[in-house]
């Protein structure tokens, strides 16, 4: 059957001035799509970006300012000494010192732990690997509030401390002391499951060539295969801090001293039963949150890097 | 079958007592069964005691340090060290303690708190003589007790009760404040209009929900519990009509449910949108920083609610109670420190720097209580405080989740019926608990 391929073949070209015109449409298309998204990113991003600024600026505001209706979107009169009243408030340099201390603990204890944990769910063979896997997998469903009383009983019964004898009983053990509020929060299963998603992503072959030269298993951990994943470090390392600068209801429970206070517990200071500060509340919160801010955005492409990396969006 | 984070943190704890209470047992320090001794003399008294508060926060705090654990301290030799826990946290902090075995030596709570705690074994039973010599009202005495016997006392009263612009009276023609509950419905809706709405008593600015129907429920002389705390009476006539009339009142606009003040905005009834307000005594802080227009002479009008059911008009009772752990280790000094505490000086200082209300009015002249007209009307009506929560010692279950319920029939998701049914099932099911 002969068929006329010619007409297929050879498909029209449009005269010069047509494809002009259509080059500028599309180019005016994607100039329109592009204002578009870029609308859509900044309006969302000021959506986002709205509770912290109306953070910052009620941080300023004169209290009675503050009680006004409707309340100035800017702050008339620039209160800045909501800071320093804040700061006089509470022992906020303590609380700020013991925040910093137990959230770098957090950050380095968890990739420590975490990593060595997650690398060994991974890379190394074992029977058991898969139950325990799933093991941790389910513990990250656990609510704190249902092991809160465990861990507290744990620590407070641990034996040889605080007076404790080798039974955990007859002192305090670890209550009101820094190993209260950093052990507990030194590893995480969310944070070992995000380092094995990082770990299952590096070649097994890497490990194989360093196996046949005869480098230690512990060699290829922390020489051949974790410096591979340095946004997984930045991100779980971030990620702990960041749990650990917030932690409230744990270091509450677990201290009764003053000098124990985190910041954030410091801040529930200007909440009082009936009447709130919420002048000096949003200066120490936007206190409270600048090293958050700071560190996001020093290392913002590496966490987002390591969360695309490992599968969590 | 919900479980709400408290749920789960009261369960795991009871679970965990027993288990704590062993390893304490074996450490054989503590004796739940020493009695409390409030005659022993400040000179043999020795070592140190931790007070658990929720007050004294921030600027109070100083006030608590200095003024009145500074001379217990000179004067007994005994250290004190404050351990501050939020409200919101309390119970969470008080939990764990328990569980783990190292509760504070006093313990300061709220309206509601003394019998779930005195229940558990927590709280030291405190000789009922002292409490007589002084002299306190039986109605700030009542949520003290337990099973006939006191087991806290009152150091901060939080009262509350009505409040009415008098410009707002006056233009209406209205002289008096109202004396019955229909008389308040009529004159609120004869107060609504104009943007102005009648009676603001669902905004939250003075209580939650919850103890929004408790008022309204003595007011129509409701009980929430038997007088043995084991058996609910929500359910019962005065729970119907409570629960009607605010219906009712929503239905004819002079009650707003939508009227609510952002948080750190002035009330409704400070902004003049409404004519007649719940209020409590700790308001008045807020009243001073926000509208100090409103603190001036004749500004603002109170009363008591009236009764609905032609008995005496009813304030509600909120406030902060003091109890000595029965598991202290310095039971002596800890019963020294809550008297020193409840001496009328003391608590003076005290409830001056805490803006709330002392449980009696016989302390020396005190210019900062008495700058407060809210304290003042309170302390005047102490006799008629006899609206409180609780009285049950599964309370601690049933607190939060009453907030829900009520909450539930006004915004129509249930019924009168259905809502009374669900507060008698919540009720059954916390106290089926304790037996």
């Amino acid at each position: 059957m002969a068929t006329d391929t010619r007409s297929l073949a050879a498909p029209t070209r449009p005269s010069a001035p047509a494809g002009r015109t259509r080059t500028k449409s599309l180019r005016r298309q994607r100039r329109l799509a592009s204002t578009a998204m870029l609308v859509f990113l900044v309006v969302s991003s000021l959506v986002m970006a709205a509770p912290f600024l109306w953070m910052a600026l009620s941080s300023i505001r004169d209290p009675t300012e503050l009680a006004r209706v409707p309340m100035p979107l800017i702050p008339e009169d620039l209160r800045w000494e909501n800071y320093t009243e804040a700061l006089t408030r509470a022992p906020f340099g303590v609380y700020a010192r013991n925040s910093f201390i137990l959230a770098t603990a957090a950050a380095l204890l968890n990739v420590a732990f975490g990593s060595a944990c997650g690398y060994a769910l991974a890379k190394l063979r074992f029977r058991l690997a898969p139950a325990v896997f799933g093991w941790m997998v389910a513990c990250i469903m656990i609510p704190f509030y249902a092991t809160v009383i465990p861990v507290f009983l744990m620590v407070r019964h641990m034996p040889l401390f605080g007076g404790n004898s080798i039974l955990g009983a007859g002192g305090t053990g670890w209550i009101d002391t820094w190993w209260a509020l950093i052990v507990p929060g030194a590893i995480s299963p969310f944070m070992v499951f995000l380092f094995r998603q990082f770990y299952v992503s590096t070649p097994s072959e890497l490990i194989e060539a360093a196996r046949l030269d005869g480098v230690s298993e512990f060699g290829i951990y922390t020489r051949i295969v974790t410096p591979l994943i340095k946004p997984g470090l930045l991100t779980v390392a971030l990620l702990s801090f960041e749990a650990g600068w917030n932690n409230f209801l744990w270091p509450l429970l677990v201290t009764t001293s003053e000098n124990l206070r985190v910041i954030q517990v410091g801040i529930s200071s200007f909440r009082q039963e009936a009447a709130t500060d919420w002048h000096l509340l949003m200066a120490g919160t936007t206190l409270a949150a600048v090293p958050m801010i700071v560190l996001f955005l020093v290392f913002q492409r590496y966490f987002v890097q390591g969360f695309a990396a490992s599968g969590i969006k | 079958m919900s479980f709400s984070r408290r749920t789960l943190l009261g369960t795991t704890g009871a679970a965990a007592v027993g288990l704590g209470a062993a390893a304490c047992g074996s450490g054989g320090a503590l004796d739940p069964d020493v009695p409390l001794d409030l005659a022993v003399d400040d000179t043999d008294l020795a070592g140190s005691i931790s007070l658990l508060t929720p007050d004294f926060v921030g600027d109070d705090r100083p006030v608590l340090d200095q003024e009145v654990i500074a001379p217990f301290t000179e004067r007994t030799g005994i250290d004190v060290s404050v351990d501050q826990v939020d409200w919101n946290k309390l119970n969470e902090k008080i939990s764990t303690g328990i569980a783990g075995g190292i509760i504070a030596d006093l313990i300061m709570t709220g309206v509601g708190w003394t019998q779930p705690f005195a229940e558990k074994g927590i709280f030291a039973e405190i000789p009922a003589d002292y409490i007589e010599g002084l002299g306190f009202d039986e109605s700030v005495l009542a949520p003290a007790r337990f099973e006939g016997k006191y087991y806290s006392l009152p150091q901060a009263l939080d009262l509350r009760f009505l409040a009415y612009h008098p410009e707002m009276f006056a233009a209406k023609g209205i002289t008096e404040p109202p004396t019955s509950m229909d008389e308040l419905a009529e004159v609120a809706l004869e107060l609504t209009g104009d943007g102005v709405v009648g009676f603001d008593y669902l905004s939250g600015s003075a209580g939650s929900a919850r103890q929004a129907f408790v008022f309204l429920l003595y007011a129509f002389g409701g009980t929430m519990f038997s007088e043995d705390g084991l058996s609910t009476k929500l359910h019962e006539e005065p729970g119907r009509l409570t629960l009607q009339w605010m219906l009712d009142r929503m239905d004819d606009g002079s009650i707003d449910y939508d009227m609510q003040a952002a948080e750190g905005q002035p009330s409704p009834f400070q902004q003049k949108k409404a004519a007649m307000s719940l209020v409590a005594t700790g308001n008045w802080p807020t009243w001073m920083q926000m509208t100090p227009e409103l603190c001036e002479e004749g500004a603002a009008g109170v009363f008591l609610m009236p009764s609905g059911v032609g008995g005496d008009p009813v304030m509600f009772q909120g406030g902060t109670f003091i109890s000595v752990s029965s598991l202290s280790q310095n039971k002596d000094a800890a019963g020294a420190f809550m008297k020193h505490m409840l001496e009328p000086e003391f608590l003076g200082i005290a409830n001056a720097a805490t803006g709330k209300v002392p449980p009696t009015p016989d302390i020396p002249e005190n210019e900062e209580i008495q700058s407060s007209l809210l304290t003042r009307f309170g302390l005047e009506n102490l006799e008629y405080a006899g609206a409180t929560e609780g009285g049950t010692a599964g309370y601690m279950q049933i607190r939060t989740n009453l907030d829900g319920i009520v909450e539930g029939c006004l915004t129509r998701r249930a019924s009168v019926e259905e809502t009374l049914a669900d507060m008698k099932s919540l009720c059954d099911d916390a106290i089926s608990r304790l037996r």
